[in-house]
């Protein structure tokens, strides 16, 4: 039976092999020679060195790729640049960064994109790869044929890959800083200059598989730091398993911190503690809106899962699964050990003028502040210490704020490793932002038609050139987004993630299950989805006081809530019109924005609320207009 | 199983995947119920680590792997079966 045809010829399966052992070479090849080189060159060039590594090594990515087209649909090789793309600049430095400042509660991000590859594999990828189609925009199209659906596509998978691209913007320029010395807005331009140029050098379409060199990379820059730390501070060197060490002392020397007055509680998060952050109900939602976020991620369901097999797509995802484990259960290991060095210096009572050089080289560039100030000197660092209201004679935990963005970044420099472990993780960050941009851009380039696949079609120099301008554009926004940045990293990409999960999971999920899903049910799906979400955000925040009103049984505020609500609406029911009456609003808006909501559920969560409405509406207009034609139903 | 008369298309969605529900009650068990109740089964100790932390932070991600790996082989087996008999 001819169902793996596409990958039945022998020389497919030896091109695969070659780039699977290329990708192996180049991505830990590339590191070794970082480790090999230290030294000599780099002395001289400063950290500026490991930022031209950076870009040169996505360059040569993007111009193998560009010059190569390669087909592969082997699954280790499609699971490793799956995962990559996945992972991306954004959540390598991001998840590690939220588990350093949230403790237990920042591990829901890492088991949402976990449990999404595994939702992946289950219900999306087999069918999928089968379907022929290209691209997700291609699925929904080919499926839900219409203008309607067409469009609200293009709208959903552009908004979020533009977040997207702007997590991994902020990532690279985070990097950029810290190699570059120069400031945040400059290293971003930098960045996404570099971006558009990679990108105009691959070309729009081709297969995504050469990204798989990525993985190496990440996994090499992530874990030798943590295996040489595990190695040299509890003799054994798999993280994963002698982190347990540094937990327990964490613990214990936490604990000591906030007996001897040393840390706030409100701002200390212990790593095992649960639901300080994110309540219960919170924490699943993010979990669960990730998990539909992957699986309908436009950049995931591409190449190389697209244009496959049913078992080469059911596998190349559990390789991604694998390959991204292998990262995930990393991130707790590098936070706890930031965290540990971190207490230990406050626990040590480390004098200001005896703080180690990383807080400076970073408080310079404004992303670690002692005592409220950016710590650019130790005499800044005194004075605003001094300056305090609550002055303390020694450091306290909360006095020392890092940026949580660049932990994992800084990692290298915090536990007192060798600098050019630094310029790895680095490097692999500007690649991984570089490089991982392939997908997003080209799948909006193709979805709004400019396809220069077609080298045959007399008009593909115009149209090549229509796809580098939208890819400007799209650039362009996402550049803008980075250096207004509004959040964290891990905010953006989690709701650019979450995006995807109430307006595209549903719409493909019934593409690939329910033949009798129509147009018209697809299209009311993504937009009772999207819709929803942004009616939840928007009317809690702005109008909380006929929201709560309206459902205040559903409201996690309970009876106390309650009645708190109705002595201030009644003490603005009595106010006298005017500035007290004002005031008795403001109090009253305030009191009901703390209730507004279902089930106290917040933020990215609510993909909880949405995605249901997405599918209940999806399923209701479906089978109130007519099924689609036969034809429709098998892409 | 005598379904020669199908048109290719049909076959491949006859003998495509099967909604692997086992595999999802068990996604579902690690991903909503085991967070809920990660305080209460940090009570218990597994490798040095509590095990409602060892789960969220490793233990539920190396489950999806496993969940994964035997899905995916069940299906493998599955398809082959229908291959040969069909």
């Amino acid at each position: 039976m001819p169902l793996d045809g596409l990958n039945a010829a022998p020389n497919r399966s030896r091109a695969a092999w070659a780039l699977g052992t290329f990708a192996l070479f180049f991505g830990i090849g590339l590191a070794a020679l970082l480790l090999i080189a230290r030294g000599a060159a780099f002395a001289t060039w400063g950290d500026g060195g490991y930022w031209a590594i950076g870009i040169a090594a996505a360059g040569a990515v993007a111009l193998a790729a560009g010059l190569m087209h390669p087909r592969i649909s082997a699954p280790a090789i499609g699971g490793m640049a799956l995962a990559a793309n996945t992972v991306g600049a954004a959540f390598f430095l991001a998840i590690p960064g939220a588990i350093y400042a949230s403790g237990h509660d920042g591990l829901a991000y890492a088991l949402g994109l976990g449990a999404g590859f595994l939702l992946l594999q289950l219900i999306v990828a087999p069918r999928f790869a089968s379907s022929g189609a290209v691209s997700l925009p291609g699925l929904l199209t080919a499926r839900f044929p219409g203008a309607a659906v067409a469009w609200l596509s293009i709208f959903i998978v552009s908004a979020s890959m533009v977040a997207m691209l702007s997590a991994g913007l902020i990532a690279a320029g985070l990097a950029g800083m810290r190699l570059l010395g120069v400031d945040f807005t400059t290293a971003t331009v930098a960045a996404s200059g570099a971006m558009l140029a990679c990108f105009i050098v691959r070309g729009v379409g081709g297969s995504e598989a050469p990204n798989s060199v990525l993985y190496p990379l990440m996994l090499v820059a992530v874990a030798v730091p943590l295996v040489m730390l595990s190695a040299e501070w509890y003799g054994l060197p798999i993280p994963q398993l002698a982190f347990a060490n540094s937990l327990w002392q964490l613990q214990g020397i936490e604990e000591n911190l906030l007996e001897q007055d040393l840390a706030d509680p409100a701002f200390m998060k212990p790593m095992l503690t649960a639901f300080l952050t994110l309540s219960p109900i919170n924490f699943v939602g993010i979990v669960l809106g990730m998990a539909a976020g992957i699986a309908a991620l436009p950049n995931v369901l591409s190449s190389p899962l697209s244009g496959t097999s049913q078992r080469v797509g059911r596998h190349t995802a559990l390789w991604g699964l694998g390959c991204v484990a292998l990262l995930l259960t990393l991130a707790p290991a590098l936070a706890t050990y930031a965290r540990q060095t971190m207490a230990t210096l406050i626990a040590d009572r480390t004098p200001v003028a005896e703080l180690p050089g990383w807080i400076f080289t970073y408080g310079k560039l404004g992303l670690v502040h002692v005592c409220g100030q950016a710590a650019t000197d130790v005499a800044t660092v005194m004075q605003a210490c001094a300056g305090l209201p609550d002055a303390s004679p020694v450091l306290r935990l909360q006095d020392i704020i890092v940026d949580q963005d660049i932990v994992a970044l800084a990692l290298p420099e915090i536990a007192g490793l060798d600098g050019v472990l630094m310029g790895l993780m680095a490097v692999a960050v500007i690649v991984a932002a570089l490089i991982t941009a392939h997908a997003p851009l080209s799948i909006i380039g193709s979805a709004l038609g400019f396809d220069a696949n077609d080298v045959f079609d007399e008009h593909a120099r115009t149209v090549r050139l229509a796809s580098y301008a939208v890819s400007g554009a799209v650039i362009i926004a996402a550049t803008a987004l980075a250096i207004l940045r509004p959040a964290g990293i891990i905010d953006i990409a989690t709701w650019a993630v979450v995006l995807s999960a109430v307006g595209l999971f549903p719409a493909v999920v019934s593409a690939l299950w329910w033949p009798r899903a129509n147009a018209w049910g697809a299209a009311a799906g993504m937009v009772a989805g999207v819709g929803s979400m942004i009616a939840y955000l928007v009317v809690r925040h702005y109008f909380p006081v006929p929201f709560y009103e309206l459902t205040s049984t559903l409201s996690s505020g309970g009876r106390i809530g309650l009645e708190a609500f109705g002595e201030l609406r009644d003490a603005w029911m009595s106010a006298e019109p005017g500035a007290a009456k004002d005031a008795a609003w403001l109090d009253l808006s305030e009191q009901a924005r703390s209730l507004a909501n279902w089930w106290g559920i917040e933020g990215p969560a609510s993909a909880l609320l949405a995605i249901p409405i997405g599918f209940l509406a999806l399923v209701g207009v479906s089978l109130v207009t007519p099924a689609p034609r036969r034809a429709e139903t098998t892409p | 199983m005598a379904h020669d008369e199908q048109l290719p298309a049909q076959r491949d969605s006859s003998a495509a995947s099967r909604l692997p529900v086992v595999a999802l009650l068990l996604w579902g068990l690690l991903a909503v119920v085991v967070p809920i109740f990660a305080q209460a089964l940090n009570l218990v100790d597994v490798f040095a680590f509590p095990l409602g932390y060892f789960m969220i932070a490793q233990g539920s991600v190396i489950g999806f792997l496993i969940i994964g790996f035997v899905s995916a082989h069940r299906q493998d087996r599955r398809d082959a079966r229908r291959s040969a008999g069909g």
